[in-house]
């Protein structure tokens, strides 16, 4: 009987593991878009993004350059950017990324940042492989993600043939990177491929899981290991370490020069606080999501404490920006797909003057709201919000203050 | 023999999922509700707050009453085309008549791209939302059938109910 059972199982387990075999589902992904709410509108916010062009051929190079503030409001749920790690967000490697800079620091390594404070950052890339790429700069977060910044439809022309990454090592060797210790990775995955495949299919010939479970509650497991089992077991242990000390010796003699993996954490200074980042202050009464007309209506006491009068140019909620068409001046320097120009609608008295404060009614309408997938913050169980208010100066400067706070989804 | 075979079958059925149920121009593209109008794309979204509060719906409406549709243009260039909304009573090739016109939202313009309405259904029924948008000189028309509180797939838990009880039969008469 037992064996019966265990033979109806073993052939349920063949039939369904040839049945999930078909089963093939779409990938749900869709970029940054995939990423929850909270996750792109309350941690950091990207502004003045330059990419220093949309067309390089292979070699050549791009330069990104932006700035980031970090919010404030930085979500409980997850990690603070206590090893942060500066990259680019990009379909697989289309273009190689050369340098890092993070306020004039080289960040090849990874940073300790601090919230609330904002940041300059350079990244400069190099065309890889030809084709048409979204390329974004992103703030890697340890057990956070990576959190990315505006991104850039980049062709890249040539021939990946053509592609290179010269360096030179401290003993003064050219190599080329992409190329370099190719062939010795191969040799080694397939030397230790042979033991663990034989491992692998030693052990599968065997009765597995669930026969194996049974015979276990049967009392039945010394059939399981035989006295050949732990030979082969012996055998295949004392080979890995053997292994594992000549491969260890051979990459010493190949490579006597080596540097250990780096995991030192860089503190950098943050942009020093100026009237443009820290002179306004903004206070938010009431915050609804109107749903089916993907709108954000917000009342915030806003209080000028600069020295000029100032008006409200734009909202801007991850990387999605929301500008007032009332104030011309105000340049497009991000993603043309997540401007909602002529998105924001202000009540009130459009000057607030020099130490007034004035209540402000504004709504943020557009079908960027739901595309970006941004509407699923109703869904959130803190329903929280983020994002930064951009005012234009009678002096020609941008002032800027994070706003983050309760909202009410609301279907009126 | 054939006992394994349809527990397998059944275990199996658990893996397979569709996520492709076209309705004329609406089509669910795997988390989202698009509703394609010649070259161009909507995000389509469907709820029912007197019922199910903000849950979305794609296609077909679950239940009779209070229901709310917002439709997102994916396209900028939506955003400058006038458009209009009619949804009729009938079958999939019904065409429209003032008789079995239920809604009607003449040609606008929506500059934010997002094109919301409601509509009480009272009763449930077959019906047909059709989308027109002008791009130039040129009509698009999208048409989608829908139905109203006439019940959406089969339930999953159905099926799993059953594959667990055939499958526990089956196991308690061999060890029996």
């Amino acid at each position: 009987m037992k064996n019966k059972i265990i033979s109806l199982l073993g052939g349920v387990a063949v039939i369904v593991t040839s049945l999930t075999a078909l089963y093939a589902p779409q990938a749900g992904a869709h970029g940054e878009r995939s990423q929850e709410p909270f996750l792109r509108m309350r941690t950091v916010h990207w502004y003045d993004t330059n990419f220093s062009t949309n067309r390089v051929a292979v070699n050549e190079e791009m330069t990104i350059t932006g700035k980031f503030l970090l919010a404030e409001a930085w979500p409980e749920v997850i990690m603070k950017p206590d090893v942060a790690y500066l990259h680019v967000a990009e379909p697989g490697p289309a273009v190689a990324k050369v340098e890092t800079w993070l306020n004039g620091v080289p960040a090849a390594k990874s940073f300790k940042l601090e919230l609330g404070k904002t940041y300059e950052y350079k990244v400069i890339v190099r065309g890889r492989k030809p084709g048409e790429a979204h390329i974004h700069p992103m703030l890697n977060v340890q057990s956070a993600g990576g959190l990315v910044g505006p991104g850039q439809w980049t062709l890249i022309e040539g021939v990946y043939e053509d592609f290179t990454y010269p360096v030179t090592t401290l003993t003064g060797e050219a190599i080329d990177l992409n190329t370099y210790g190719f062939a010795n990775v191969v040799k080694w995955h397939i030397i230790w491929a042979i033991p663990a495949l034989f491992w692998v299919l030693y052990w599968v010939r065997r009765p597995l899981f669930i026969p194996r479970f049974l015979m276990v509650q049967n009392g039945e497991e010394d059939a399981l290991i035989t006295s050949t089992d732990k030979k082969v077991g012996i055998a295949l242990l004392i080979g890995t370490i053997v292994l594992v000390t000549m491969s260890s010796n051979s990459a010493k003699e190949q490579y006597p020069v080596q540097i250990p993996l780096q995991s030192a954490i860089i503190p950098v200074e943050a942009l020093p606080v100026t009237p443009q980042n820290s002179a306004v202050k903004a206070k938010i009464l009431k915050a609804n999501y109107r749903i089916p007309g993907r709108s954000m209506t917000m009342t915030l006491d806003i209080t000028n404490g600069s020295a000029t009068p100032i008006k409200l140019a734009e909202f801007n909620s991850a990387n999605v920006r929301f500008t007032n068409s009332l104030i011309p001046t105000l340049a497009k320097t991000d993603s043309a797909e997540l401007w909602a120009k002529d998105g924001l609608n202000v009540q009130g008295e459009p000057t607030i003057y020099p130490g007034e404060t004035a209540r402000l009614e504004i709504e943020a309408s557009d079908a960027l709201w739901e595309t970006e997938r941004l509407s699923s913050l109703i869904g959130d169980p803190d329903s929280a919000f983020g994002g930064v208010l951009y005012f234009q100066g009678a002096d020609g400067k941008t002032y800027m203050e994070e706003i983050s706070g309760p909202i009410i989804p609301t279907f009126q | 023999m054939l006992n394994k075979t349809i527990a397998a079958l059944l275990f199996g059925l658990f893996f397979f999922s569709t996520t492709a149920s076209a309705h004329g121009g609406l089509s669910a593209d795997k988390d989202l509700c698009i509703l394609t109008i010649g070259a161009y794309k909507m995000h389509f979204t469907g709820y029912q707050p007197d019922s199910s509060a903000t849950k979305e719906f794609c296609e077909d409406i679950p239940s009779t009453g209070l229901t709310i549709v917002a439709m997102d243009a994916m396209d900028r260039k939506m955003k400058n085309f006038p458009t209009e909304i009619r949804v009729i009573e009938g079958e999939a090739e019904a065409e429209a008549t003032d008789a079995n016109t239920i809604l009607h939202m003449p040609f606008k313009v929506y500059p934010t791209g997002n094109i919301s309405f409601e509509h009480r259904f009272p009763k449930e029924g077959k019906f047909v939302g059709i989308v027109t948008i002008k791009d130039g000189d040129e009509e698009i028309v999208s048409r989608f059938p829908f139905a109203v509180g006439m019940g959406g797939g089969f339930p999953v838990w159905i099926l799993l109910a059953v594959a667990v009880a055939v499958g526990g039969a089956i196991t308690y008469k061999k060890m029996a």
